[in-house]
Formats: structure tokens, sequence, C-alpha cells
């Protein structure tokens, strides 16, 4: 009878006005052209013709103003060209029902004003009806509410689905031309769990049904818990995005949202997945990770299995594998920044989950209308367990176990103001006594004991300051222990009082222009005690195997303070309709040797098309000697600052909604390194070696915006990371070059609430210093290895398939979720090293972690 | 040391090693230590400059010991803190360095040199002196080898040769012999000098050694056909010898009183402690290194007999060598017959 046509006329966008609202602190980012990716129609409602005197006019046409929120619902309609208050009204309800996909400006959801033509069509009768319709809403079970957008499956008596349906903003749905029978309907109610029905429609009539989801609350909560999101600001060259629901649902990473940082593009494997941040062929001393802006002397708890900060109150993560912006000093590798959660305003939420790994509860709420807080506590479980497992000749006096904490309180004074106040530390320890010298090396036996802490306690104030200058302060003071011995050879004691404050002002000079001006300030008294042998080079050291027997011992009590102050300017400038350009200066005194570093950057993105960006951008970063290479009793004071040239380009690529391929190319240049004397005589360490990194990613992500029931992403690297180590010298491959790294990455949610997913790496070997012979050591009755050529042998590819499984309950209030996590489904025996006998004339792999299942149960209120 | 670390570690928690032959299991040409000697001043185990000072090097090997050949150079050592020792200055006069000699073609390496002045030490801040060469048991030392070694070269890594100069190795590609380097402190204080520890007894189930081994073990003789020998015993020592298959034996060894000295360093009053190392060329120990730390004066560890052995009975050679750790050693070597299980001649 009707039908009815719409199309787009005029798009435009309030993207600047809804981000900010949603956003209140991106002011941190300069001003930038938006790639704006307008909303798409995915859900049409056909309204009906209306009732009108006279002739019915065969088309009418009544243009509405449409605003599109960043879930796609439709948050406001007004007839700005009206047919009349028939057709008018017939179009405002049914446009009330469209879904969108939403716009985006870059990758993110924004709400967006619209114009929609809405065309009605005056069609010839129907002949005789030969199907049925289904209409119906779906409403929450306990309010009764509607459940907004949810899928709704409707299969045939053969179980072949006939429609795939999104129902609208207020649940309601409508299926049109269905064969009379039986059909099965399933509504996928993602956090809200599925449900199915029969039903039984028959020609000429319309069925009209209610379902309601269980659970209420569980959909609100999600939005405070699984929260984090890896986004790089589009400051830089490299942008990357894995989608805050997906971070806890990756397999392999337990439900831990920066294990799955490992899992990007240009992140190396670190052997046995112990948790190093192996960024684009930088060493993990490289890179640095931050939280809420304040540099952490850990990210990942013993063995790499957990972090360090609860993945449930986590914001997002901020990843910049390279050339990342002049905020960021000291490091010549990547940044990782961990943004925290601010605590739920609206009532109190909680999470507890215990697996045969750990076990933690988190809780948040408010206090006031002003003030709200959050609190986490994590503690391992594997002490309980390897007590069990271990040889009876090794003593336990603490198994592995760590502690990690996290308390905040937020206060918004004002609408100008908000200050937060946390407190969040973590604490690992292992101890083991060897009752005999172990194996064949008499120097390890005693005491070994390994433990690392760190505690921070922090204020931040942001504030807005009139109409075009924001400001942030934080301040961090903390002390942390590091503790590491081996029996009476080697013994390291290090206690650490870090303060950190950082500063920044944003100021909005023009539309086009936005200055960033700040000062970060490291400070960091040291009492640490060494007694052991001449430490020698982290990266390019060998094999690193031998005794510790019969080495010249160095003894070494330090106190001092470390102070390093840095400057940094940056101003973004919208060049032209397309072109914006990055440039940014940062300034670092670096006190421990007594050197200046001034490092230019700058960052071109160019717009080329709305789904197509192109960037470019090059920088110098410097970084200062590790603590043991400059201090003057075990090192050279007189170290230069290692320094970098990156040098990146960046093309991404919006095919469709929801999909996004990118590559990037990147060249990193080192040179001042720190580079060991010969024979490990005074100075010990000298300023002369260079390094040189260079490659190119491939990322394809997909992720449906809407009714999504699966997500996916896949990607490789091909890199190659060499350094030499004096003019005299022969280039030689980095530690942790990787030449390929290839992630593949698939997650699928089932009815019945189950949801399946595998993770799957192929990587080349990590290089290995064959040993190549030994000496006869007769004082201590040990035997000397004589290194080969450094990394010049490499273990074989490394391939790993990561399965999780979870199953999910909704009750009332409430839920309730069993997951079995395993990594290294199929038990690969993958080589991380090569092990010698007792004077390296045999060799045998060093095989990697077998299968590790992690079963475990969560709630969450 | 944080990149070893995590596999360290990790290897404790997940036992992920490769079961290797122990050090304590004897299969090959071995050096087990160096005893030195100081002329004019038995006991002393670090010479002072200008000494002259005696170094035997202790070879062993599973079975007889072979003939053997070896090459030795003294110098003062290179300034290192990593690696491998690296020869400065060679010392001149060495005598039996290269051997054997011709009059005794199985002779032990025993090689004499005089330690350089005190002047000389200190202009290159020399806290010892070095002795590094090549001992081998199959075709003679490699020249080019040694000076590679020496000099601190490691790309030609065969220390012994055959006739027409080719590497020798066995039947696993390795290479035979052994490359050596002997550390010899130098004493500073002659009027407390470090001394060699000295084993006083060493027991086997608590009771004395038995016969016919209980000092030592003739180098040329078999390991196999050793039952034989026992025929002369009486049954109580005849019994002492282990049978195949039985539970494993204790080992007890004990040192003389003064071999844990005490010494000054920095000020710092220490007190040595003694690191045994167990050896056998047959069945195994349970752990390859023990200690003795004062005020105890012995330590016991366990041996494990093979399970099968030949109906002649298999000879296993123990040697013991305890050090103090600052260059002072003595070694003790003793044998038993592995009897097969149910033998006439096993005990009841």
């Amino acid at each position: 009878m009707l039908r009815l046509v719409g199309a787009f006329l005029v798009v435009w966008i309030l993207a600047s006005s809804a981000q900010a609202q949603a956003e209140p602190t991106a002011g941190a980012e300069p001003e930038k052209k938006p790639l704006i990716t307008p909303p798409k129609l995915i859900r049409f409602v056909e309204a009906d013709y209306p009732e009108v005197e006279g002739e019915e006019p065969e088309e009418t046409v009544v243009e509405l103003d449409l605003v599109v929120g960043k879930d796609g619902r439709v948050t406001e309609v007004n007839v700005a060209l009206s047919a009349g208050e028939a057709f008018d009204e017939a179009a405002l309800a049914a446009a009330r029902q469209f879904v969108f996909e939403p716009a985006r400006t870059d990758w993110e959801p924004i709400a967006a004003r619209i114009r929609y033509r809405y065309v009605f069509e005056l069609k010839a009768p129907p002949e005789e009806i030969t199907t049925g319709w289904l209409s119906g809403t779906v409403l929450l079970a306990e309010d009764d509410s509607p459940a907004g957008s949810v899928g709704i499956e409707i299969a045939n008596e053969r179980g072949e689905l006939v429609r795939d349906l999104v129902s609208g903003a207020d649940g309601t749905f409508i299926a049109t031309d269905l064969e009379p029978g039986n059909y099965e309907i399933t509504i996928v109610g993602g956090e809200y769990g599925d449900l199915e029905a029969e039903e039984e429609l028959a020609a000429g009539q319309v069925t009209e049904v209610i379902y309601r989801l269980g659970g209420k609350k569980r959909a609100a909560y999600r939005g405070f818990g699984e929260t984090a999101v890896i986004d790089a600001p589009p400051r830089e060259v490299v942008k990357r995005t894995i989608d805050r629901e997906e971070l806890t649902r990756i397999p392999g990473t337990r439900g831990d949202a920066l294990r799955a940082v490992e899992l990007l593009p240009g992140v190396a494997r670190p052997p046995f997945g112990i948790g190093l941040l192996i960024v684009r062929g930088s060493a993990p001393q490289d890179s640095e990770s931050f939280i809420d802006g304040i540099p952490v002397p850990l990210i990942y708890h013993f063995g790499g299995l957990t972090s360090v900060y609860n993945s449930y109150q986590l914001e997002k993560i901020d990843f910049y594998p390279g050339n990342f912006s002049v905020r960021y000093g000291r490091r010549t590798g990547g940044i990782l920044e961990v943004t925290t959660r601010d605590p739920a305003q609206d009532r109190i939420h909680g999470v507890a989950e215990i697996s045969v790994i750990d076990t933690f509860i988190t809780l948040e709420g408010p206090i006031t209308d002003k003030i709200s807080i959050s609190g986490g506590l994590r503690r391992s479980l594997i002490d309980l367990i390897l007590p069990a497992v271990l040889p009876d000749d090794i003593g336990v006096r603490q198994a592995p176990v760590y502690i990690d904490y996290q308390f905040k309180l937020k206060f918004a004074p004002t609408k100008r103001d908000r200050i937060r106040i946390s407190a969040y530390g973590s604490s690992d320890r292992l101890e083991l006594i060897l009752e005999e010298a172990s194996g064949d090396d008499p120097a390890i036996r005693g005491n070994t004991q390994f433990s690392t802490s760190f505690y921070n306690n922090q204020i931040d104030w942001t504030r807005r300051v009139g109409e075009k200058v924001d400001q942030e302060i934080a301040f961090n003071v903390g002390p942390s222990k590091i503790t590491f011995g081996l029996g009476d050879e080697f013994r390291l004691e290090g206690t650490f009082l870090q303060t950190y404050t950082r500063a920044e002002w944003r100021y909005q000079v023009t539309e086009r222009v936005r200055l960033i001006a700040g000062l970060d300030v490291f400070i960091t008294p040291v009492d640490l005690l060494y007694v052991g042998p001449q430490p020698t080079t982290q990266e390019g050291g060998g094999s690193q195997q031998g005794s510790l027997a019969g080495q010249e011992q160095v003894f070494a009590d330090v106190n001092t303070t470390v102070y390093r102050p840095g400057l940094y300017l940056e101003s973004g400038l919208r060049l032209g309709k397309f072109t914006e350009l990055i440039l940014g200066l940062r300034v670092d005194y670096f006190g421990d040797i007594d050197e200046f570093a001034v490092d230019p950057r700058v960052t071109t993105i160019f717009s080329v098309r709305p789904d197509m960006r192109v960037k470019l951008g090059v920088g110098i970063f410097s970084q200062p000697p590790e603590f043991q290479e400059s201090d003057a009793s075990i090192g050279n004071p007189n170290l230069e600052p290692i320094q970098a040239v990156h040098v990146g380009a960046g093309w991404e690529y919006d095919p469709i909604p929801g999909f996004r391929f990118g590559v990037e190319g990147f060249y990193k240049y080192l040179w001042d390194r720190a580079i060991q004397t010969p024979n490990g005589e005074a100075p010990f360490y000298v300023t002369g070696g260079i390094g040189r990194i260079y490659g190119a990613e491939f990322s394809a992500n997909f992720r449906p915006a809407t009714g999504r029931k699966y997500f996916g992403y896949l990607s490789y690297t091909l890199s190659r990371s060499e350094r030499k180590d004096g003019p005299e010298e022969p280039w030689r491959l980095f530690d942790f070059d990787q030449t390929h790294i290839l992630t593949a990455a698939f997650v699928y949610k089932f009815p019945r609430n189950w949801e399946i997913g595998g993770t799957f790496r192929l990587v080349s070997g990590n290089p290995n210093t064959p040993v190549i012979g030994s000496v006869y050591d007769a004082l201590n009755d040990v035997y000397i290895p004589i290194d080969g050529r450094v990394n010049s042998i490499r273990n074989p590819l490394f391939n790993e398939l990561n399965v999780r499984v979870q199953k999910e309950w909704i009750f009332k209030g409430w839920q309730l979720a069993l997951f079995l996590d395993i990594r290294n489904a199929y038990n690969q025996m993958n080589q991380e090293g090569i092990i010698y006998n007792y004077d390296f004339s045999q060799q045998s792999p060093l095989l990697g972690l077998p299968i590790i299942p992690s079963l475990g149960v969560r709630g969450q209120l | 040391m944080r990149r070893a670390l995590g596999p360290i570690l990790l290897c404790l928690v997940v036992a992920c090693s490769e079961s290797f032959l122990p050090a304590s299991a004897i299969d090959d040409l071995r050096v087990i230590g160096a005893r030195i000697d100081v002329e004019g001043a038995p006991g002393r185990a670090n010479p002072s400059p200008e000494d002259e000072v005696q170094a035997s090097i202790l070879v062993i090997d599973q079975g007889p010991l072979p003939a053997l050949t070896w090459s030795f150079l003294p110098c003062v050592p290179a300034p290192t803190r990593i690696g491998v020792p690296i020869c400065g200055a060679l010392i001149q006069g060495c005598d039996g360095c290269t051997g054997p000699p011709p009059s005794d073609p199985f002779a032990l390496p025993v090689l004499r040199f005089q330690v350089p002045s005190e002047e000389e030490l200190d202009a290159v801040e020399a806290r010892e002196v070095l002795l590094q060469g090549v001992v081998c048991g199959e075709g003679v030392p490699s020249a080019d080898a040694i000076l590679e070694f020496l000099s601190g070269v490691s790309d030609d890594l065969a220390p012994c040769e055959d006739a027409e100069g080719e590497p020798i190795v066995d039947e696993d590609e390795r290479s035979v012999g052994r490359f050596v380097t002997v550390q010899i402190p130098i004493e500073r204080d002659a009027e407390d000098p470090n001394l060699n520890p000295g084993i006083e007894n060493v027991f086997l189930n608590e009771s004395d050694w038995p016969p016919p081994y209980a000092e030592g073990v003739p180098r040329e003789a078999p390991a196999t056909g050793c039952k034989a020998a026992l025929d002369a015993l009486n049954p109580e020592d005849r019994a002492k010898h282990p049978v195949a298959g039985s539970p494993a034996s204790t080992i007890d060894l004990s040192v003389t009183p003064g071999s844990l000295q005490s010494f000054t360093v920095d000020g710092q009053d220490f007190t040595e402690e003694i690191q045994v190392s167990w050896l056998a060329d047959g069945g195994g120990f349970e752990v390859s290194f023990a200690f003795i730390t004062a005020p105890a004066d012995k330590v016991e560890t366990r041996w494990q007999p093979f399970t099968e052995v030949p109906t002649d009975g298999r000879l296993v050679r123990f040697n013991l060598v305890v050090r103090d750790g600052r260059g002072g050693l003595d070694r003790v070597e003793r044998g038993l017959c592995v009897l097969p299980a149910g033998s006439a001649q096993s005990p009841p």
C-alpha cells in the first residue's frame, strides 16, 4: 500500500559540542581536523500512511532534523519541513524508532545531527495477503523499561534464519512478509542475556508479542566494568583501538586488559610471556608505562601472568609504539599510558573473581553527589599450589605471591574542577631455600629471593580556566623496593622514593591553533646495595650462561638522588582543509649524567578522504643511561644520553563501518648507546653504540558496532632490529628481534550466553648466542662458557593458540560467569632458549610454558 | 641479569630443565682441579711473589686414565672482569709445561715455575697468576687453539689435534680434550698464609673404606673384572662392596683440623667454607657439590650403585676433591667393586 523511501539530505555534525560533552578531558588533545563518518541507517521503521482528506497524494515529503546518539539511537527529532500535521506526526513516530550505525570521528562514535527526508509514497492496494507479520517489544524484566537495541533472530521450522533484526530504542520491532507457520525467535540481548521463544504466524495477521529480558542493571554495569580502550591520541602517527568490551574477552589474557597490549602490532612476544614490553625492536627498558600520567616501575606481576592494576577499574589504555608526543620523554622506545576510571557516581558496583591463578574483588560507589570512591584488592593463589609440585629438596619459604590494591577518591567541587586522590600498589615475592648446591652450579644454593614492590600515592587536579585554557596538575610520591638474591654470590637491594610532578596547560588560541605547555619533574632518592659480579649490559650480553662462582665480586653502596626535570611545548595547527601539523619540542635535563637533551618532533596528518588518512611523523627521542651504567661505583657517570630518531608513516582506511585496515612503516636509528668496555674494566661503559630498526605493520580490525556477536582482528609485523656495539664491531641482531609477528584473534558469542574465542600467534623465535666451548676453572670447579657470535642463532618459529570459553548466567540484579582460559591450548613445545650441561658440551632446547588452563568464576553486581 | 631472571625462576617453577648427566658423573676425560704447592713452604696453597710453585693438574677419566699430553703457559693476567681470564705477560721458565716428557709417557702434568716479583705484579695490579693450557687424552694440544685461547679469540676451539693437525672429535662431534685455566692467588699475608685443606677420613656406610681400594685405585685398573680382586678379602670387607641394585650407600668425608681457616679481608674476619666435589665414574651421587661450614668438619652424601653390572663386577672410581675457595685444594681417590645381584661373592 505504501512504499516509503528515505534519503539523507544534509549532514552536519555536532562533533565538537557532543564530544566535548562526552569527554570533558578531551582538551588534552591539540585541535585537529576530525575524520567524520556520518551515521548510517540500519533499522528503518515504516510510518503509517495517515488519513487525509480528499485525494491521497502519490508522494509526500517530510524533512526531519534527527539527533543520533553515540549508541545509534535517535535522541531528538524535529520537523524541519512540514507536510501537514498528519504526515508530520507519522514521520516523527517512525523516525523515533530508527537505529543508526553511529557517526564516528576517527574511530570513536559520536552524537550527530542530520537532516532526514522522509518520503511517503502511495502504493496500490495489495493483493490477497498470504503472509504474516510479527510485531513485538523487548522489555527489561525488572521494570518493563524498553530494552533498547537488541538483536532478534527469526528462524523457520527448518532452522533456517529468515530474519535478523535489531529492535529500536523503544524496544519495538516488526518483521513483515513471513510465511505462515511456526518460528523460533531468539532475542540476542547482549549484556542482558539471550531469550528464546516460539511463535505461530498466520496469513494476513499481525502477531503481537512482548519479550522480557532478565538481569536488570547488568548492562549498566558493563559500562563501568570492562572499560579499557587501547587508543593512541591522534597526534601520534599510529593509532590503534581495541574496543573496551573486547579487552577482557581476549583469549590467553585471563581477562587482563594490559596483557592484550602484547597482541598489538609492533609488540614483540617476550620469552615465557614474562611481561616485558618490547616495542618495535626496542629493549624493554627503552619503553615506559604510566598510570594516570605517572611512571610506574612495573606494569606486570611476577612472570607476566597479570598486570598490577585491575582491568575492571581502567578507563582506557593509550599505546604509543613510536613517534609519541613531547608529553613523554626520557624514553626511546614506546609508551603505555593507563588511565584509570573514576568511581561510579550512580550506585554501588562490584566485581569478585576467583581462578586457579588469583582472586580479586572491587567495589565502588558514591559517598555524596560530589564524592565517589572505589577500591580493589587482588592476591595470587599460586602459593597454595606450588609447594605441592616443587621438588622436595627445594625448600619453599615463600612461594610466588603477588598482591595489588587500588583506591581512588574523586571529588568534583565545581563543574570546572575535578580532584582525584588515589593510592595503588603492588608487591611480588618469591623465596626458595636450596638445601644443597643446585645441579651443577655450586654457587646456586642457600636463599634465593626475589621481591619487588611499589606503593604510589597520587593527587591530581584538573581545572577549566576560563573558556580557552585547561590546567592539569598531578603529584605523586611512592616508595618502591627491589630485592634479588642468589645465595651469597649475588645480592641486590634497592629502595627508591619516586616523586613525580606534572603540570600541563592547554590553550585554544584560535579555532585552528592550540598550544600545550607542560613540565614534569622526576626526583628519586636511591638507596642501593649491590654485591655480585660486575654488571654486564642488559641487552646484547651474550649467552649469559655460566656460574657466579669465582667471578670477581664488586660491591656498590649507592646513596644518591636522581633528578630529571623536563619541559615541553606542543602546538597543533590546522592547515587548510585536509592537513593538520603538530609541532613539539621537549627539553630534558638528566642530573645523573649532567646532560641536557633537546628533542624536536613533528607529525602531519592528511585526511585524504573521509574514510582514509595518511600520517607522517619524525622526531628525536632521548633517554638517560640505565642506573647501573651511569653510577660512578659500577658504571660511568660521563655517559651521554641515548638518542634516537623515529620516522614513521601510517595509512588508515575504514572501508565500511566497524572495519579498519592500517599499514604503518617505521624506521628508528639509535646512537650514543652505552656499550661495555671490552674486558669489563673501568669505566665499565662508554658511549658509542648505535642501532637501527625498521619494519612495517599491517592490521585489520573487524567489529560490527551494533548487535555484535563477534569481533576479531588480524595483524602482521615485519621488522628487523640490529645493534652495533662499537665502531669496529659488526652489526648484530637485537636480543628480541622477531622478524615475523602474526596475530589473529576471534571471539564469537553464541546463544544462551556462551562465548568462545581464540588467539593464535605465529612469531619468529628470539635470537640466541650459542656457547661454542668452555674452559675449566680449576680454582672454582666450574666451566666458563665461551660465547659464539652474539645472537647469531635463532629459536625456531613460535606458535601458540589460546582459547577462552565463557558461560554467563543472568540473575536479578547480578550475574555470574564461569570461564576457562587455556593458554597454549595444544601444548606446543616452543623453544625459548638453550640449556647446557655442566661443561657446555651438550645442549638441549629450553622449552616454554606448557598448556596452562585457568578455570575461574566471576560475579558482578 | 634481568633477562636471565625470568627463565631461571620459571624453570624452578615448571621444572623445564633437560636431564643431562650431572657434573659428578665422569664419562670422559676430566680435569678436576689443580693442587698448588709452594716450594719450601709445605702446606701453603698460595705463593708469594718470587716463590717457586708446583702445580699438579688433576686429571681423571672413566676407567683407566690414558696417556696424557698437555701444554700450559703461566702468565700474569690481563685486566678483565668478564669471561675467561686472559693472559697478559707470559712467565718464562716453566718446567713441565709441555708434556709428557719422553722418559715417562704416562706422566701426569706437574708444572713448576717462579712467580714474578712484587713490582712486576703491582705494575699491572695483578692479584694472581694464571696457568692456562690444554690437556689431551688423544692426540696433542693444538698450538693454534692454545694461542687463540690465550689471546681471547674463541672461533676455533678444538684443543687437541691428530698427527695431521686435524681437530679430534668424538662420536658426537664434540671436541676431545680440555681447556684449563688455573688462577693462583698471590699470598699477600705471609704471616698468615692460606694453607691447603686436608681430607682426614672418608667413610663408607659409617665404617672404614674397604680394601683393596681404600687408598686409591691403580691407574691402569680396568673398569670391569674387579670381582676377582675381592677374592682375597675377608667376608666382612668383601661385604662392604655393594651389589647392583642395592640401596644407596652413604659416604662421609671429614677434613683435618685447621682446614677451615680464619682470615681477614679489609678488616673483616671470615672463616673458610670447604666446597666438596663428589665425582664417580659409575652409579650416581645425589648431589655434585656439598659444603662444610664451621663448626662442622664433615659432610655426608649418598651414592647409588648401578642396577646392572657385568658378572665379573664393575670397578667404580671415586674422586673426592675439597677446596677452600682461596686456592687451597686436596683430593683423595677411592674405589668400590659393584658386584652383580645374586653373586656368590655378595653379602647375604
